[in-house]
């Protein structure tokens, strides 16, 4: 006799800022099969392209997500230049490269802050905020904007940073870097991390791959694949390898995100020192979109795919998003199997469910 | 396992004598930096009501009228783009690194050339 | 990015055998979409392998619209066929995990198979605006002290 309660978890949950919503099949304690359901908060962002003009749809691509909005923003600009046959000048595509990966580190930090906080380690969590402030800091210095940054554009970026701004920007990012090693180091060693994570929610690399997972959950499970290494803005020209932990576990996740931190800040001053002088953005007037293609970029969550079909009208046929979180669905169901109900939500995080940007 | 508390304990007993990290917030406020988009600023002065700005807007926050003479934001609709800002011809609109406060109600702002000075502020019903 | 990979157009009946070669040669699925044109639906699916994605588009009548399931290949798939179901009004037989059309709440039901424009606004008159303000109101706006 199955002797099986069904619980529900979520969409207000205390650990998940988002609503996602899991029905939870119990065995005792421990979870025998979890259904997650989303589309709370449809949005219905993919139809507005019917609504505004392609230039205008980079400021609707840049709102799809609060957090990786930059880089929402930097592939749509990016592939309707391509779609275009507009290229963007050096200067702009490196310091869209810079902005990206000060994104991406905020974006990590803040996950790294959330996990803390559900693993109930409430003094990590502020000082990894603490951290993540000095970023945004840097972020509305150099574009104006804390969260929407509002700065690319298609054909370029809209405003120029000077010198002695990246200058200090340069100088800021190691004060940071030293400050960011003092709790990476708490994320690698602390027991209390450790105790809650080593061998929670383990994936394998098959299972990984055939899932489709994506972003540091995949790499987390020792398959080293970076959308980066398809050489998109400037990642072509940087030295740089993705980062792999081989156990798969909520704990490699964790350290996959506490290296890619250290990685991007890597790149950060990489693309500073190399920073080409020049014009920002050159003129789109009278060009029109054509054609259909499908663009892959790496976000902090993992890949993201753009679908574009255009006909060199004003507005776009079709533009259709495929965020990281969607893809980490099925990978989550998985790891959730056979997991205890307490690990649940440390899991759950585990994938940085933006589950927003899942609805467009 | 060793227990690794030393790192957290040091950390925490160091912010624990340092000052805040934060800032009294409403007593205490943060110079903007010279780029925030704060708001958009408007003088009706020289403003030749060409409407390009209500065009560019893509979120029709800008209501501009050639015959009445008047010119329309609405702050809770402004997305801060800027194009406005670059579009206008007779720079009569400003970025202003100042955030614009806490709105109680949606509020348009409308200027009208006959006026001259001060703006009427002009309260929207819900 | 990928403007050299291009939509390989691919007829109905061989969906699913596409996948299991794909999934034979060690592919991933990445994603899959769809398209509502005049009188059909495109679906559109993506596999990738060592970073080159190989695209193939199908298409299915209006009046009919059925698609194959690939969960049984690719298990993650559900989360897309779900979504196809959702906001294209596609039946979808023999998927693993069927939520019955509640996987994304939209207002409307599905949403995307055409039957929703989304139509510009014409912005309010700034003259009809300030007939429906209330002027006993007008002075409590202040901007900020800049």
């Amino acid at each position: 006799m199955s002797n099986t309660t069904i619980i529900p978890f979520g969409p207000q949950h205390p650990v998940l800022p988002e609503p996602i919503h899991l029905d939870l099949e119990l065995d005792d304690e421990r979870v025998v099969q979890a259904l997650p359901s989303i589309g709370y908060v449809h949005r219905g962002l993919e139809l507005l392209a019917e609504r505004h003009d392609f230039i205008e749809m980079a400021n609707v691509a840049e709102r799809i997500c609060g957090i990786c909005s930059f880089i929402h923003g930097q592939g749509y600009c990016q592939a309707i230049e391509q779609l275009m046959g507009v290229e963007a000048p050096p200067r702009a595509v490196y310091l869209r490269t810079v902005w990206g990966e000060i994104s991406r580190i905020q974006s990590h930090i803040l996950w790294l802050g959330l996990s803390a906080d559900a693993l109930g380690f409430e003094s990590l969590f502020q000082h990894s905020w603490r951290i993540r402030e000095m970023l945004v800091d840097i972020i509305e210095e150099t574009t104006g904007g804390r969260v929407i940054f509002g700065v690319c554009k298609v054909g370029g970026i809209r405003k120029d940073v000077n010198d002695e701004t990246l200058r200090s920007v340069r100088r800021r990012i190691g004060e940071i870097r030293s400050a960011f090693d003092e709790i990476a180091n708490i994320f690698r060693q602390d027991a209390t991390v450790k105790k809650r994570t080593v061998g929670v929610g383990v994936l394998s690399a098959e299972d990984a791959h055939a899932l489709g997972a994506v972003g540091p959950v995949l790499r987390g499970s020792g398959i080293a694949r970076d959308m980066r290494q398809l050489g998109y803005a400037a990642f072509g020209d940087l030295d740089w390898e993705p980062v792999v932990e081989q156990a798969g576990d909520c704990y490699a996740r964790c350290i996959v995100r506490v290296r890619e931190v250290d990685q991007s800040f890597d790149l950060i001053t990489q693309c500073l020192d190399r920073m080409p002088a020049g014009e920002i953005s050159v003129s789109v007037k009278g060009k029109r979109p054509t054609g259909e293609a499908m663009f892959r970029l790496e976000q902090p969550r993992g890949e993201v795919c753009y679908y574009f079909s255009a006909n060199g009208q004003k507005n776009l046929e079709r533009f259709r998003v495929r965020t990281p979180t969607f893809a980490n669905i099925a990978p989550l169901v998985h790891m959730l199997k056979g997991c205890e109900l307490a690990d649940v939500p440390v899991i759950v995080l585990t994938i940085d469910p933006c589950v927003s940007c899942n609805e467009r | 396992m060793s227990w690794s508390w030393f790192r957290i304990s040091s950390l925490v007993t160091r912010s624990a004598l340092a000052k805040p990290a934060t800032r009294l917030y409403p007593f205490e406020k943060r110079k903007p930096y010279a780029k925030t988009r704060g708001h958009i600023k408007f003088k009706i002065n020289d403003c030749t009501f060409c409407t390009i700005c209500a065009t560019k807007c893509p979120t029709d926050a800008i209501v501009a009228s050639k015959n009445d003479k008047t010119w329309a934001i609405d702050h809770s609709l402004c997305i801060l783009c800027g194009n406005c800002v670059t579009d206008c011809r007779e720079g009569c609109i400003k970025l202003s690194p100042q955030p614009w406060p806490p709105m109680l109600t949606k509020e348009v702002l409308t200027f009208r050339k006959d006026y001259g000075e001060p703006p009427p502020a002009i309260i929207m019903p819900r | 990015m990928s403007l050299d990979e291009p939509f390989n157009d691919l007829p109905l009946d061989q969906w699913v055998s596409t996948a299991e070669r794909h999934r034979a040669d060690g592919a991933r699925l990445v994603q899959m979409t769809g398209t509502a044109r005049g009188d059909h639906f495109e679906i559109m699916i993506s596999y990738d392998k060592d970073y080159r994605c190989a695209n193939y588009r199908t298409r299915i009548p209006r009046d009919q619209p059925e698609l194959p399931s690939l969960s049984g290949v690719f298990l993650a798939a559900f989360t897309y066929e779900n979504e196809l179901k959702d906001l294209f009004g596609i039946s979808v037989p023999g998927l693993a995990v069927d939520y019955g059309g509640n996987f994304l709440r939209t207002k409307t039901k599905i949403p995307f198979s055409g039957d929703v424009t989304i139509k510009k606004e014409k912005p309010k008159k700034p003259s009809a605006a300030r007939k429906e303000a209330k002027p006993a109101n007008a002075s409590d706006t202040s901007g900020p002290e800049v």
